[in-house]
């Protein structure tokens, strides 16, 4: 009997705790770490598993080269000063802080782990990966697999947990 | 684990039940040298060897020491010296024939009486590279830590210093209660010069550690180096074996990017000891310090886990998580390291099981000797039997692994994966090494660390130009995601 990563694919021995190729947890217990969301919730909030209509994506003011636009608030968040923003939020006793706080969205209701999503900004594309977030990262409607890279485009909507957020790249 | 205590005569001599004839015999001879009346000149001492030699009247004896045995509980051993708790990945182990992992988590705790907690009585020597490439701020960063050092010993320790390069030169002889001015003033003579030859210096280093040698110190060396020794290597191995043998610790710090640090931790491994990185001249003090410090507040030494599997299982990975982390070698007895007086030694061990038939009800993962040395006890040796016993049943309830558990370990890949990118581009096999990097590199992210995720991807680049690991972010990342594992003051 093995135990399949869900990341690489790897067979492990059964009884592993983390995967012996690329070092993902294989058993999920931090559900208390960040609020669970459940499946019901997800159907009547937004559509669920069915395709969001994307938004036309607002005209960006900012010269920040990628922001994150707050779907439900309109705020537009502009990323900048450096090549790699964590996304997650801030909770009480946490030694380690992201770099865009979502906490003022709602956050933790909406099933925002505290490090949920990175995004980096490379010369020729952005990436986006999920950091093993309790409640998953969806690009466009399709759900990502943790740690691994995914690029990233003007107008994707990206939901965190719940939160909704579109990515906006200046258009030169 | 079970813990209790009974005051008997294997305890009283330090030794395990099963102990030989010629064990005890050389046990207590080795306690009436130092507590006979004729040469101790504490008068309490008396007392003890009365004691001792009270029980070494009754074990001598093969018939009286069966009847002995006869009035022993079965399971005496475990002493109060020493708190054990062992924490499982599952408690219960499902009978399968394929094979199953299980992790333990071993912590060992100080119960110092007040004796105790007053520091130990060293017995330490610094042996400190002075070969050319020492010349400037590192070697007066060396200077200013090792006169800091000297300043904070008690008048019962003895120190040595000794100075390699080609050859060493015995810069300080082991003594104590000497002249302060006078060792700093040698210390600040030191002049650099040479190539680097480690073997000199651990040789001369390990002499004078051996002309005072005795359980009741803290036995040790400390090794400061920036340079890869050629050629002696393996020599200098067997004199980490020889230092094993006669429970003498070497620890090592390694400054900038020459120095070997495979050797230095398989050497210091060998010993219980530790090695750690001074990337800048800087960070010498601190960490030279931190080191002395851990020596100063040991509270048991030398513990030795001398353990026996059954077939079927194997001990495949131990890491000690704390004091020091670090890998530990599996060669039994695994050299534990140091039991502090505070935060406790706790190791992580991954057993493998090949089956555990139906109908198994209990399965042994491993059981033998717990041993160490306690240096301001009377008899500093100490054994403990231990077992390590889980119960199996077929298809037990699915139950999620303890968190403290999950979170050791949880720290502990980063480092494991950093260890096999490393082997991994050693064997050439530069795609999966590369593909390990790029997990790596999230993985860090979401550890909150991207100063650590961006070497990595600089590394990356490096790579895909095919050029090799380069040793400066090897080290850092090493010894970084070791940190991690045990952030300073938890």
């Amino acid at each position: 009997m093995t135990v399949q990563c869900p990341n690489c694919a790897h067979e492990n021995f059964d009884g592993a705790l983390f995967c012996a190729e690329c070092g993902t947890k294989l058993i999920s217990e931090d559900g208390l770490s960040t609020a669970a969301i459940r499946a019901t919730d997800t159907s009547k909030g937004d559509g669920g598993e069915q395709a969001a209509p994307i938004p036309p994506p607002p005209v960006q003011t900012s010269d920040a080269f990628v922001s994150l636009h707050v779907v439900r608030t309109g705020q537009i968040l502009p990323l900048v000063g450096r090549e790699e923003f964590t996304i997650g939020r801030v909770s009480e006793g946490q030694s380690i802080l992201p770099d865009v706080d979502l906490t003022p969205f709602e956050a933790y209701s909406q099933g925002v782990s505290r490090l949920h999503a990175t995004i980096r900004v490379a010369v020729d594309q952005i990436m986006l990966i999920d950091l093993g977030s309790s409640n998953g990262t969806r690009l466009n409607n399709d759900r990502l697999q943790p740690h691994r890279e995914y690029e990233l485009r003007h107008g994707d909507m990206l939901s965190l947990g719940r939160l909704k957020l579109q990515a906006l790249v200046r258009q030169d | 684990m079970a813990t209790g205590y009974l005051d008997n005569y294997y305890a009283r001599l330090g030794v395990p039940k099963s102990a030989t004839p010629e064990q005890i015999r050389s046990a207590y001879h080795a306690a009436a040298r130092r507590l006979h009346p004729d040469t101790s000149e504490n008068p309490d001492d008396t007392e003890v060897f009365l004691q001792i030699q009270e029980a070494y009247e009754t074990l001598s004896n093969v018939q009286r020491r069966t009847d002995y045995d006869r009035l022993l509980p079965d399971d005496i051993d475990p002493p109060s010296d020493v708190m054990v708790n062992a924490i499982y990945s599952r408690s219960v182990l499902p009978t399968m024939d394929s094979p199953q992992l299980v992790y333990v988590l071993l912590d060992l705790l100080s119960r110092p009486t007040d004796e105790d907690r007053k520091k130990p009585a060293l017995n330490i020597c610094l042996v400190l590279d002075t070969s050319t490439s020492m010349s400037g701020p590192r070697l007066d960063m060396v200077k200013a830590a090792a006169t800091t050092l000297v300043r904070s010993l008690n008048p019962e320790d003895y120190l040595s210093v000794v100075a390699f390069d080609d050859r060493a030169e015995v810069i300080i002889p082991a003594e104590r209660g000497v002249d302060l001015g006078r060792i700093e003033a040698r210390i600040s003579q030191l002049r650099t010069g040479g190539g680097t030859e480690i073997l000199q210096g651990l040789k001369a280093g390990m002499n004078e550690v051996g002309r005072n040698l005795s359980p009741s110190f803290v036995n040790q060396l400390l090794l400061v180096t920036d340079g890869r020794t050629y050629g002696d290597e393996a020599a200098s191995l067997e004199v980490g074996d020889y230092a094993a043998d006669r429970a003498i610790t070497i620890s090592g710090l390694g400054i900038g990017n020459e120095w070997n640090d495979e050797f230095l931790d398989a050497l210091t491994g060998k010993t219980g000891g530790t090695s750690s990185y001074a990337r800048r001249p800087d960070d010498i003090r601190r960490l030279l310090e931190k080191q002395f410090q851990g020596i100063t507040r040991t509270y048991a030494n030398n513990v030795l886990l001398d353990y026996k599997t059954p077939p079927d299982v194997e001990l495949r990975y131990a890491f000690r998580l704390s004091p020091d982390p670090g890998a530990l070698p599996l060669k039994t007895p695994v050299q534990l390291g140091n039991i502090p007086l505070g935060p406790s030694l706790s190791i992580l061990i991954e057993f493998i099981i090949q089956r555990v038939p139906e109908g198994t009800r209990q399965i042994t993962l491993a059981e033998g000797d717990l041993r160490l040395k306690i240096p301001t006890r009377k008899i500093p040796d100490t054994t403990a039997r231990f077992s390590l016993l889980r119960t199996a049943a077929k298809e037990p309830e699915v139950e999620p692994p303890p968190q403290v558990l999950v979170k050791a370990m949880s720290r502990l890949s980063l480092y494991r994966m950093q260890e096999r990118a490393r082997e991994e581009m050693e064997a050439g096999n530069v795609e999966k090494a590369t593909a390990r990097l790029n997990s790596l590199a999230n993985q860090l992210l979401s550890s909150g660390r991207p100063d650590l995720a961006h070497t990595v991807r600089l590394e990356l680049k490096n790579i895909q130009k095919g050029e090799s690991f380069g040793e400066e972010s090897k080290k850092q990342l090493k010894y970084e995601t070791r940190s991690l594992i045990f952030p300073d003051g938890k």
